[in-house]
């Protein structure tokens, strides 16, 4: 088992082990929702919408996500995120894949201007149009238990079950296909790529141009070109700071000396 | 400078508080804005009823939107529950 899938099993272990206490405010930015009974931690998209309703700025929410994102970036995304870990399995499943084009990556930015900030603020938090309302990790976590519990199934748990069912096709054929696309939290942190303190170095051996890290990444975003420049790999958007790029390097591994003429 | 601005967020946040009604359709207690050092809300000395809060603090406002546990009725923030009775783990109606 790969170093990181196990993280993310740990993590979905543990962030889902709560007996009976919780930290609740602390919003830990990764896609799970503090409404599974087994829940620690607080959903920050979960509390921007309910903040968005308040008309309130989020001091405490933002200022926790902002510091986790400045220390680490989207490192929480590749090795903590469960949703992340679920699309990582569904993408094993053989099937034909697709290539994402590149202008997809922007509708997460408008899924958190206004299905996360804008819907709520004028239609109230308990709105039936906020991404809550469609958020797939809390169909799995929240509406799923709760149709089991209580058999209710209205026309809200029909679009919620039909968005997690679309999203679930979604990744299977194209990778990290929901993180890329319509992640709110990755869009929140994905500007905290380029503060983070977390890098992704340049590995250690002679670039074989070979671009075999392009091919391992999981959202595309050519660690290659940052390599070749010599900045980290993860000052990209989209980076989830899998380290994939440096650790699975044929270069790297081989142990040539370092690699210092760009490509 | 991120982490300039995430620590005064934090600290900002810290000493922010924010007025709460209690929803007219629950039974008014005492109201008194006391919380403890770990933010729960002050049970009176020789147990019954707690005090119910007229303000909260930021951070218990984030526990509240965790389940609804406050609404906004008009510029007014309100309870959706009673503060005074022991709150359990709870699931957000969204």
């Amino acid at each position: 088992m790969k170093k990181r899938t196990t993280y993310q099993l740990a993590a979905l272990l543990a962030l889902h082990s709560s007996w009976g206490p919780e930290v609740k405010w602390l919003c830990n930015p990764v896609l799970s929702c503090h409404s599974c009974p087994l829940s620690w931690f607080a959903c920050p998209i979960g509390v921007f919408v309910h903040y968005a309703g308040y008309h309130l700025f989020p001091f405490v929410a933002l200022g926790t996500v902002l510091l986790i994102g400045v220390l680490a970036g989207r490192l929480f995304c590749g090795w903590i995120c469960p949703f992340g870990y679920l699309q990582d399995l569904l993408y094993k499943i053989r099937w034909r894949k697709i290539v994402l084009p590149d202008w997809t990556r922007n509708i997460k930015y408008l899924v958190l201007v206004f299905l996360v900030l804008l819907i709520p603020y004028f239609l109230g938090e308990t709105t039936h149009f906020s991404f809550c309302r469609f958020c797939p990790a809390a169909t799995i976590q929240a509406a799923l238990p709760s149709v089991i519990s209580t058999g209710q199934i209205t026309y809200g748990t029909v679009a919620r079950f039909a968005v997690l069912f679309a999203v679930i096709g979604f990744v299977i054929v194209a990778r990290r296909g929901f993180c890329r696309v319509l992640c709110p939290i990755g869009a929140l942190m994905a500007p905290l790529n380029y503060l983070s303190w977390w890098v992704v170095r340049r590995p250690r051996g002679q670039c074989l141009s070979c671009r075999a890290c392009d091919r391992l990444c999981p959202t595309d975003v050519h660690p290659s070109e940052r390599f070749s420049a010599g900045l980290p790999a993860n000052r990209a958007l989209d980076c989830i700071v899998c380290h994939d790029c440096q650790g699975l390097c044929p270069a790297a591994a081989a142990g040539h000396a370092a690699c210092e003429t760009p490509r | 400078m991120g982490l300039v601005v995430a620590l005064a967020l934090l600290a900002i946040g810290r000493f922010v508080s924010h007025p709460v009604a209690l929803d007219p359709a629950i039974e008014s207690p005492p109201v008194i804005p006391e919380f403890t050092e770990d933010g729960q809300i002050k049970t009176p000395e020789g147990g019954g009823r707690a005090a119910v809060p007229s303000a909260i603090s930021d951070r218990e406002l984030v526990i509240n939107a965790t389940f609804t546990g406050i609404t906004r009725i008009g510029e007014t923030l309100f309870f959706t529950y009673d503060p005074s009775q022991p709150r359990g783990k709870q699931a957000c109606p969204t």
